[in-house]
């Protein structure tokens, strides 16, 4: 008991302390695709660490929620980790909640930030939450539809026997069920994490940004936890997608060495799809906002695609 | 203890019963003392939902039936009330609904001051109440019918009770057209009942779909479902609910909403469950069909509406649509002898029946605080509530967040328990067409809760945050204490059935049980019995809820240690140098515009924009509509309002209000009759 306990807070530590890594790596990876030097892996650290320690201006409309809502959200991210199988099998806590549970929490998190969004009454702001929560309402349409490719073979919502199963199941690689619903998948991967051609996450002055504009009224402490917590969000997207889809090396025991041998493989997946998406941002430009659903309409056929070569099957 | 015993029950219940009654005809006496008429009327209202609530909550938790026979009106014909299962759960519904909205409606008074007749107010609530305790509590389809159209009769009452605004008066025609339609359907589908079993007690009618054919069971099945499918609002006959609601007061729209809706869901589980039983597989899918429908254009249209009380409205056609998936997939699962997922998808059925009470009428609440304070539901016309309201902004936002089914709130829960119904479909082994279908309604499910989402955020954000954009807004009052109360209630209620399902799952637990001999353990933890892979498939939203709070509090306590108190100046929003203006901040109709942008195909919205100007560059004065009704509104219903005209214009024949005419038809109809006694 004592152990998992201490596995699990070691879980959620290093999920924290990873993901501005992955994102230093991912920026690296465009940088260098880009022919630029760019900034070193550390970066996001030194990012994070001067954000803590500014002093905020807030603005003069605000309420308690914008005060409080970075603190929340930084939670919900936090506490999602520890849902979620990562370098073992079973996680701890996978009695707790399941995938749709994951699913519903990321929601919180989108409600939240898009409510704050409004409260500084910016035009900027409104127009950010509108955009971010009409874009993902057909986003979780298409994850449903993606998720609903891979549980089917498995029957159940819980994370961990999904990974279980899929393991134990042998997949087959050639099997064009699973990569309709990869790609599927891949293109959710691509809206929740807000990057291109979805959205651009590098910059807040384009007229068709959707993330950015919601938290362009956050500084100093607040925008520092909010953005570690996106960061923290963007990995959990990341374990989710690892799991359904590439799960091999998780440790299936729970001993010392096969979880360090999890661990590694985990952080090489995580690293290797944090690649993959950066060469798609160099290889693709941003999308006109209203094209937006039309690729998540791709995603949900590519779904239902794969749901009917299951069936078939 | 002997003081527990049935009767005491019994006599409890004629006690609530007394009260109702009470409060209903002694106000309409006191015009004089109007403050007080209405007070006396709240106050029996309050203590009859205290005892209905007693003594259902009595009934479930010991699985006791309680019998009453007031009254034989002529025989076969009997007033009596028989209280089972799964009547006891929807008295539960209207017990505590009523309790709260009598709480909430004493200090939504003062808003009515002006008016004359306040009284009539808090007597016909009190009429309204008693009807919707008859629709559950009767066993016979004569006596059913009775309450049925006392039922529309009062709410009709409620719905004008601002008649001299003529939009009132037009929504509670519509309305009464409906409940034409419905009384109709319901009619016909009794009688064939009759004629069958040669019965008009609900007893003889169980298992009638064994004793007809497919075929009459099909009529009488779908004749309930039109019928009681106009009652909720599925879509397309949906058109009095976005009318109906904002008409009536707060407090009346606040239990139609709440109680009165879910008759025709009690009315739909008796007759699927009750009378029929089992029956044919396309039934299932056919109700789990017009429940998507009615899901995503209820989200839909309801995202795009700027006056909350409508929006709320769309909400209710959306959940009801729900309902409708999860009663349709439980009797699909009936149907092919799954029963564990049947007990599921029934449970996350009454589940979601009480989560929707809960947030549906705490919105109201919130919405009526609003209406009261600013004196409008359009939200273009507010902003900044949220200073000058902070407990009515933290109520709407609670009650938002359960409408938008987001964890830790109750209705999270209701719709985990319908999606793993819906999942496990596509899960289990059936026909490839069953499992795409599911999969299909799996996503449509989540693109209606996402929009429901979208409309809630827009609606608390554009009212409640930023800016005020009128001076109503920026003069708004607080609400009193008991209004305040009230809200207060209804969040903990949908925190605690969030975080604690065990609590909702004892009283579902008795209704299910009666039907699937099935009942889910739950405290914290919910555990459902599945087979399989899917066996060790628990939730538990209190533990995370737990957890997250505990992450909150560290991270708190973590920040303040490292980096000392939070520090920040407020400044003015940025706006390239002027000055910030409430007309500057995002409004409620551009909020969704991308949303009609990307469904102007399937809304057939069309814009319209008329210019006044002398020349066309330089307009005086523009208007802009845009009409999001164009599908159902102009292609089905207008021609279908011109078709009946014209009939109508036919029989003008006969009816040409021409005196000798009519005398000529009564002489007429006189010899007829005595030729046919003869």
């Amino acid at each position: 008991m004592i152990e998992k306990i201490i596995y699990i807070i070691c879980q959620v530590l290093l999920v924290l302390f990873i993901a501005p890594f992955i994102e230093g790596i991912i920026k690296k990876v465009k940088a260098r695709l880009q022919n630029r030097i760019g900034a070193d892996l550390v970066q996001p650290y030194r990012d994070l660490f001067k954000y803590l320690r500014k002093d905020a201006v807030l603005a003069k409309e605000a309420s308690w929620l914008t005060r409080t809502t970075p603190y929340l959200v930084f939670a919900i991210a936090v506490g999602s980790a520890s849902l979620l199988p990562m370098a073992a099998l079973y996680s701890p806590l996978t009695f707790t909640g399941d995938i749709i549970l994951l699913v519903y929490l990321f929601a919180v998190v989108r409600f939240f930030l898009a409510i704050t969004a409004l409260d500084s009454g910016s035009a900027f702001g409104g127009m950010g939450s509108s955009r971010e929560m009409i874009m993902s309402a057909i986003c979780e349409a298409a994850l449903l539809l993606a998720a609903i490719a891979v549980l089917m073979q498995v029957g159940t919502t819980n994370l961990g026997v999904i990974v279980e199963s899929l393991l134990t199941g042998g997949r087959d690689l050639f099997n064009y069920a699973y990569w309709l619903s990869f790609v599927a998948f891949l293109l959710v991967v691509i809206v929740e994490t807000g990057r291109i051609p979805y959205d651009n996450p590098d910059t807040h002055l384009e007229l068709t940004m959707i993330h950015e504009a919601m938290l362009l009224e956050y500084s100093g402490r607040y925008w520092g936890l909010l953005h570690w917590a996106l960061l923290v969000k963007q990995i959990l997207v990341f374990t989710l997608f690892i799991d359904l889809f590439i799960p091999w090396g998780i440790a299936q025991e729970f001993t010392g060495l096969a979880l360090v041998e999890g661990s590694v493989f985990y952080l090489l997946k995580v690293i290797l799809l944090g690649i993959l998406l950066a060469v798609i941002e160099t290889v693709y430009a941003k999308m006109r906002l209203f094209k937006v659903p039309k690729l998540l309409a791709v995603s949900m056929a590519l779904s239902v695609l794969a749901i009917v070569l299951q069936i078939a099957v | 203890m002997f003081l527990l015993t049935h009767d005491l029950f019994n006599s409890l219940f004629e006690l609530g019963l007394l009260f109702f009654i009470l409060g209903g005809i002694f106000p309409l006496l006191l015009h004089k003392w109007q403050r007080f008429a209405s007070a006396f009327a709240n106050c029996c209202s309050f203590i009859g939902g205290f005892l209905m609530t007693i003594v259902a909550g009595r009934l479930l938790l010991f699985q006791e039936t309680l019998n009453l026979t007031a009254w034989t009106i002529m025989n076969p014909i009997i007033l009596k009330v028989h209280f089972d299962m799964l009547s006891s759960f929807f008295l539960l519904i209207i017990g505590s609904m009523v309790l709260i909205c009598a709480i909430y409606a004493q200090g939504d008074m003062g808003s009515y001051e002006q008016l004359d007749g306040r009284n009539y107010l808090g007597a016909i609530m009190n009429f309204f109440i008693l009807s919707l305790i008859g629709v559950v509590g009767v066993d016979t389809s004569v006596t059913f019918l009775i309450f049925w159209e006392f039922m529309a009769l009062t709410s009709f009452a409620l719905v004008m009770f601002e008649h001299e605004k003529k939009k009132v008066r037009s929504a509670g025609y519509i309305y009464l057209t409906m409940t034409h339609v419905i009384g109709v359907c319901l009619s016909i589908a009794f009688l064939l009942l009759y004629w069958y079993t040669g019965s008009l007690e609900f007893a003889a009618y169980k298992n009638i779909g064994a004793q007809v054919s497919e075929l009459a069971g099909s009529v009488i099945f779908f004749l309930f479902f039109i019928g009681f499918a106009a009652k909720m609002g599925l879509f397309p006959i949906n058109v009095w609910l976005p009318r109906a609601y904002p008409a009536a007061p707060s407090s009346a729209a606040t239990l139609m909403a709440s109680a009165m809706i879910k008759m025709p869901v009690y009315a739909l589980l008796r007759v699927a469950f009750d009378f029929f039983g089992t029956g044919p597989l396309w039934w299932g899918l056919c109700l789990i069909g017009s429940g998507v429908i009615s899901m995503l254009a209820g989200s839909l249209l309801g995202a795009l509406q700027n006056d909350t009380k409508r929006f709320l409205a769309y909400s209710s056609v959306e959940n009801m649509g729900l309902i409708c998936v999860g009663i349709g997939a439980s009797f699909y699962f009936n149907a092919v002898g799954a029963f564990t997922l049947a007990a599921l998808a029934f449970s996350g059925t009454l589940y979601h029946v009480l989560s929707h009470c809960i947030f549906k009428s705490l919105l109201f609440m919130g919405t009526g605080v609003m209406l009261r304070a600013t004196g409008t539901c359009n939200i273009s016309r507010l902003g900044g509530l949220i200073h000058r309201m902070p407990w009515t902004a933290g109520a709407f936002l609670i009650g938002g967040m359960t409408l938008a089914s987001l964890p830790p709130f109750t209705g999270f829960m209701s719709e985990w328990l319908l999606l793993q119904s819906m999942l496990h479909m596509a899960f289990e082994p059936s026909t490839p067409f069953i499992k795409i279908f599911a999969a299909l309604v799996v996503a449509a499910m989540g693109l209606s809760g996402a929009l429901a989402a979208v409309a809630m955020v827009k609606h608390f954000g554009i009212a409640f945050l930023g800016k005020a954009r009128s001076a109503v807004a920026a003069e708004a009052q607080e609400a009193k204490g008991n209004m305040r109360f009230g809200m207060i209630l209804l969040c903990l209620l949908s925190l605690i059935l969030g975080i604690y399902p065990g609590g909702a799952f004892l009283f579902i637990n008795a209704v299910t049980s009666g039907y699937f001999s099935m009942v889910f353990t739950s405290d914290f933890i919910v555990v459902v019995p599945f087979v399989g892979a899917a066996e060790k498939l628990t939730i538990s939203t209190g533990m995370t809820v737990g957890l997250i709070f505990a992450v909150l509090v560290c991270t708190y306590l973590l920040i303040r240690r490292l980096y000392g108190e939070s520090r920040y100046e407020l400044e003015a929003v940025w706006t390239c140098g002027g000055e910030h203006l409430p007309i500057m901040e995002y409004t409620a109709t551009s909020y969704t515009q991308p949303l009609l942008r990307i469904f102007k195909k399937i809304l057939g919205a069309h814009n319209k924009i008329v210019t006044q100007a002398e020349y066309q560059y330089y307009p005086k004065r523009m208007e802009h509509s845009i009409n999001i009704d164009a599908r159902v509104g102009d292609n089905v219903y207008k021609p279908c309002i011109g078709l009946m005209v014209k009939l109508f214009k036919q029989v003008k024949i006969i009816q040409n209000g021409n005196l000798q005419a009519y005398v000529a038809y009564m002489v007429a109809a006189l010899i007829i009759t005595l030729l046919w006694v003869r």
